[in-house]
């Protein structure tokens, strides 16, 4: 079953089953519960976490580990039982990024609120972490620093691999694959 | 509300929830909290944070976003 929501990316016909629902909302929006997955571009790991209810909240958010050899995220019994998860392959992470205003070679990742996601029972939760190390970190430089110099190497290794190609394997399914325009007027 | 405690001496808040005041060290307050499973404990600073994140992700222009995921298709210069 599909549902037609505008978005900030415009119209979309998404599927009914890719909406994940936040039992807290978000940090500041905790009464936007309900969010589905959009990609910005093929092949590129950046996403719009999007309000199914209001079309102006989309935050824009990627797969750290696009970019980071390593994020560890804390999370409390709390956590994992509002997530209802056991273990951590259960879930998949998506930092916030941001964009200083026209300057997107500049984009960075927020590492202070992972967003947590148990992708088979589609329930998410923002996870607030009290960093020790680094809370931001340029999204063009991690990525450049992955590899000799080529900042879409680790998606191209991951094609290779056999993951979903331009998505991290884990957020292929709940990415809405339908990205057919309709034709409400935005 | 305000209360006064001393350390050793906790409160109640609602039926699940105990607050006790450990002691002092320096300029830290140590507290012991007890809550429920379901209960999540942030500090207030870092909640502030991610809200500010959020509100810096939600911000950004259509046209920053589409020239953010272009840039990372194109090899470094």
């Amino acid at each position: 079953m599909t549902l037609t929501i505008e978005t900030r990316l415009g119209c979309r016909v998404v599927d009914r089953d890719g909406i994940v629902h936040f039992p807290r909302g978000l940090a500041g929006l905790e009464t936007e519960k309900d969010y589905v997955l959009l990609a910005v571009k093929q092949d590129a790991p950046l996403l719009i976490l999007q309000s199914v209810t209001n079309r102006h909240i989309g935050l824009l958010v990627a797969d750290p580990y696009s970019f980071l050899e390593s994020y560890q995220v804390v999370f409390g019994e709390a956590e994992r039982a509002l997530l209802r998860i056991s273990s951590s392959e259960e879930a998949a992470v998506l930092v916030t990024v941001s964009i200083p205003s026209g300057e997107p070679d500049r984009a960075t990742l927020n590492l202070t609120g992972p967003i947590v996601i148990n992708h088979a029972a589609r329930l998410g939760l923002q996870i607030p972490q009290r960093m020790r190390t680094r809370a931001k970190v340029d999204l063009h430089t991690e990525a450049g620093r992955l590899s000799a110099g080529c900042r879409h190497l680790c998606f191209q290794t991951r094609r290779e691999a056999g993951e979903d190609s331009g998505m991290p394997g884990r957020f292929a399914e709940l990415v809405a694959k339908d990205v057919e325009r309709c034709d409400c007027p935005v | 509300m305000i209360l006064k405690r001393r350390p050793g001496e906790s409160l109640y808040l609602g039926e699940d929830i105990r607050v006790t005041i450990l002691d002092v060290q320096g300029r830290h307050i140590r507290l012991g909290l007890e809550v429920p499973g379901h209960v999540t404990v942030y500090r207030e600073e870092v909640y502030r944070r991610v809200e500010a994140e959020n509100r810096c992700s939600l911000a950004a222009s259509a046209e920053d976003v589409m020239q953010a995921a272009t840039l990372w298709n194109e090899p470094r210069a």
